[in-house]
């Protein structure tokens, strides 16, 4: 047992930890180029290991550094002697550690996305950069009711002919899905081409190739509706169509459309007025902000989000990312993460400048003591 | 965070631990509840209910619809503005399979012909005469890794009518270096160079070069050469759209063939219609002739893989009254008709009515399966007497 703690409480460890998360920053950074930031993350930093034909052959990003988590706690704890010259070095490790648990909970709980607002436009939800959803909902219903959602992971494996039935006793009808393309736009279907997915009114998905996940890719698929396990209506869904599909099932209409994952935000932002400062002569974007409406419980609050200057609230964070237009009117893009570890790092901040200073303040301390007592020798 | 945000979380977050094990024990079910509920978004009840499958895909009918559900606006550009402003000056109509990309300084209008990333299409303005034509052309020649020609052998080059004037067409092949790291063997590259005047806000003229180039692998650059074509002779000032709005809202009326679908307009085609999966009749409205009778009858031949015709032999061809004009009947039969992605039909049928007018032309083009063509021939030809502008 003690020499397993002596091994995971060693420098050595620590160094090795080190030069395996520096090899994976360069490979993570250089496999990124091609395949996008999503499986970059995926595969080097948020893997416990890398694999290759089934095999593990590299620690990833998350096992180093848990690892290199317990590794900083039993060196401070158990390996060090606590005492009083080192108590400083203690508080150091601690602060350390607590960064990296900041990191761990922001893996496993965080939610990040983005945010498009014409100005006027309003919202109570960010997107996913990367996850796709699909979701059904009352076109009659009164704002505050409910809407159903299949998740990414439960239809994104539909390639081909793989299809799957998604039932609930809200809905008077069943949703079939299958045909998943992950990256495909829908066109008419003419002679010129030949469609990767049904042709369904006229249209049909033109394949525009990719297996992994990336930002600019436009999901599609084929559903159906299906009432009492007969289908009823079908049609392509798709990431670029301007409007759900309307299902008529149980005396009502409802909505159904692919869309980027949505996460609910526990206020309303309105988009008051973009503003843009250009470089003179080049129409470079010198500085941009977003004057924004932030209405939570019937308070309304006017907030200015900027470069650096985000948008904290509810452990929701919104920066100002982008921008554009589109026919004349202008829009702002923020991107958005939800994260209940996000002043963490400044908190483990503070505690490591703790430690620094106990750590320095003992040395000078001791320093001038030695200095004191040669001065009465030499004296 | 409010009572309502804690629900829809718990919610959320009860669902994804249903689904994280489920993917545990291996794959999902062929049948499942419907894991999550959450409280609708702000935007769910003032969508369009009952849209079309034409309405959900192309839109608003904007002439280049490319820059709103464009892939690339997933991440903008902060380029926005530059794209807003080339709105501004130009009209065009994107082409099918075409994508729009945000404007740069250097392009003013970026497409993705065919949705290709390793093909462009793009208009660039610069100031003057930007070092001239013939310079400008063996630069494009040098890019393709060809000699340089003669400024003789330029001035031959053959025009083409661009902003209602000709332009110097470039139409070369080779081993593209392009700009930067760009290097394409088996390469072409489409372009028009025209240098115009244009009067300034102060009544003083200035000179412009304008730059209409396509590059993209010789199979891409043959498979959208027609859409190439449609793309330039469509641009226009966006001032014409403004002042022609009256007469561009009025529709072409016509009696849509028992079995036909109609599919909506898309892109530059104001009608769109469908035979089953296999035949589809098209129409596109360009301005003046739309390159006139020869060259298009030719275009619709080269598609087909046949001879061109002479013009003799274009003015020799059948004629029927269609949308106030004597308009030219085309009727062919060829081999491996191409289409945009290399798909193609090895029997092919194409039946056509060219409207060549002196302000506007239509350009009526039913094409498909031999069999499937000759079996709705009589249904086109009633199609074509139903044509009316205006209704």
């Amino acid at each position: 047992m003690k020499k397993t703690l002596d091994v995971l409480s060693s420098f050595g460890l620590a160094c090795v930890l080190l030069a395996c998360m520096f090899l994976l920053t360069i490979f993570g950074t250089l496999f990124q180029v091609e395949n996008g930031l999503y499986e970059a993350k995926q595969v080097y930093f948020s893997s416990w290991f890398l694999w290759r034909w089934g095999i593990p052959y590299f620690p990833g990003g998350l096992l180093c550094m848990s690892v290199l988590s317990l590794n900083m706690f039993l060196g401070g704890f158990w390996r060090m002697k606590i005492t009083k010259r080192n108590v400083g070095v203690v508080v150091i490790h601690i602060g350390v550690a607590f960064m990296l648990l900041a990191g761990l909970i922001k893996l496993a709980t965080a939610e990040e996305g983005k945010l498009r607002l014409f100005e006027g436009e309003r919202a109570n939800y960010f997107d996913s950069f990367y996850l796709w959803e699909v979701a059904i909902w009352d076109l009659d219903a009164v704002p505050g009711t409910e809407e159903l959602v299949i998740p990414d992971e439960a239809f994104t494996d539909l390639g081909g002919n793989k299809t799957r039935v998604f039932r609930s006793d809200a809905l008077p009808f069943d949703l079939e899905l299958t045909g998943f393309l992950r990256n495909a736009v829908p066109l008419p279907k003419g002679p010129n081409w030949q469609a990767s997915s049904k042709v369904i009114d006229g249209f049909g998905l033109m394949d525009r190739g990719g297996d992994s996940r990336d930002e600019n890719y436009i999901a599609g698929l084929v559903a159906r509706a299906l009432i009492d396990g007969k289908p009823a209506e079908e049609t392509l869904l798709s990431g670029a169509a301007f409007e759900p599909w309307t299902v008529h099932a149980g005396g009502k209409r409802w909505a159904v459309d692919l869309r980027n994952e949505r996460y609910a935000m526990p206020f309303m932002i309105q988009l008051e007025d973009f503003q843009k400062e250009e470089h003179p002569g080049n129409g470079m974007a010198k500085a941009y902000r977003s004057w924004v409406q932030k209405t939570e419980q019937g308070d309304t609050e006017r907030v200015l989000i900027q470069m650096n200057e985000p948008l904290r609230s509810d452990n929701l964070i919104l920066f100002q990312s982008s921008y554009g237009a589109f026919q004349g009117r202008d829009y702002s893009v923020f991107s958005v993460v939800r994260n209940v570890s996000d002043k963490w790092p400044e908190y483990s901040l503070y505690v490591i400048t703790i430690g620094m200073l106990i750590t320095f303040g003992l040395r000078l301390w001791s320093f001038i003591g030695r200095q004191t007592q040669m001065r009465k020798q030499n004296a | 965070m409010n009572k309502r945000g804690k629900r829809a979380n718990r919610s959320l977050g009860a669902g994804l631990w249903v689904l994280a094990a489920l993917a545990a024990c291996g794959e999902l079910p062929d049948e499942m509840e419907i894991p999550l509920r959450r409280p609708l978004s702000s935007d769910a009840l003032t969508v369009k209910a009952d849209a079309t499958t034409a309405e959900r895909f192309t839109g608003p009918q904007d002439d280049h619809a490319g820059h709103d559900h464009a892939p690339g606006e997933h991440g903008a550009s902060g380029s926005g503005d530059l794209s807003s402003t080339v709105d501004s000056i130009f009209a065009w109509d994107l082409p099918e399979g075409w994508v729009s990309l945000p404007s740069t300084q250097e392009r003013w209008i970026n497409l993705q012909p065919g949705g290709d990333p390793n093909a462009a299409c793009t208009l660039s303005i610069m100031p003057g005469e930007a070092g001239g034509l013939v310079e400008n052309v063996n630069r494009w020649r040098k890019q393709m890794g060809l000699e340089p020609q003669a400024p003789a052998e330029v001035a031959l080059l053959p025009t083409k009518l661009f902003l209602g004037q000709p332009a110097t067409f470039v139409d070369i092949a080779g081993h593209y270096t392009g700009m930067g790291d760009q290097d394409a063997p088996d390469s072409a590259l489409l372009g028009l160079i025209q240098t115009f005047s244009a009067m300034n806000p102060d009544g003083s003229v200035q000179t412009f070069t304008a730059f209409v180039k396509f590059t993209g692998s010789k199979e891409l650059i043959e498979a959208e050469r027609e859409h190439f074509e449609l793309f330039y002779t469509s641009l226009r000032g966006a001032s014409d759209d403004a002042s022609d709005s009256g007469q561009a809202a009025e529709e072409l009326g016509y009696t849509l063939p028992d079995g036909w679908t109609d599919v909506g307009p898309s892109g530059m085609r104001i009608v769109n219609l469908a035979v089953g999966d296999s035949a589809e009749l098209s129409v596109i409205r360009l301005q003046f002739d739309g390159g006139g009778a020869l060259d298009n009858v030719n275009r619709w031949r080269k598609q087909l893989n046949l001879a061109p015709f002479t013009a003799q032999q274009v003015a020799e061809m059948d004629r029927v009254q269609c949308l106030g004009v004597q308009a030219y009947v085309f009727d062919a039969e060829g081999s491996n008709y191409q289409g945009m992605t290399g798909a193609g039909i090895d029997q092919a049928r194409m039946l056509g009515v060219l409207a060549i007018g002196p302000e506007e032309s239509y350009f009526i083009k039913f094409v498909g399966p031999k069999d499937v063509v000759t079996r709705e021939a009589a249904a086109f030809r009633a199609l074509v007497d139903s044509f009316e502008v205006g209704s």
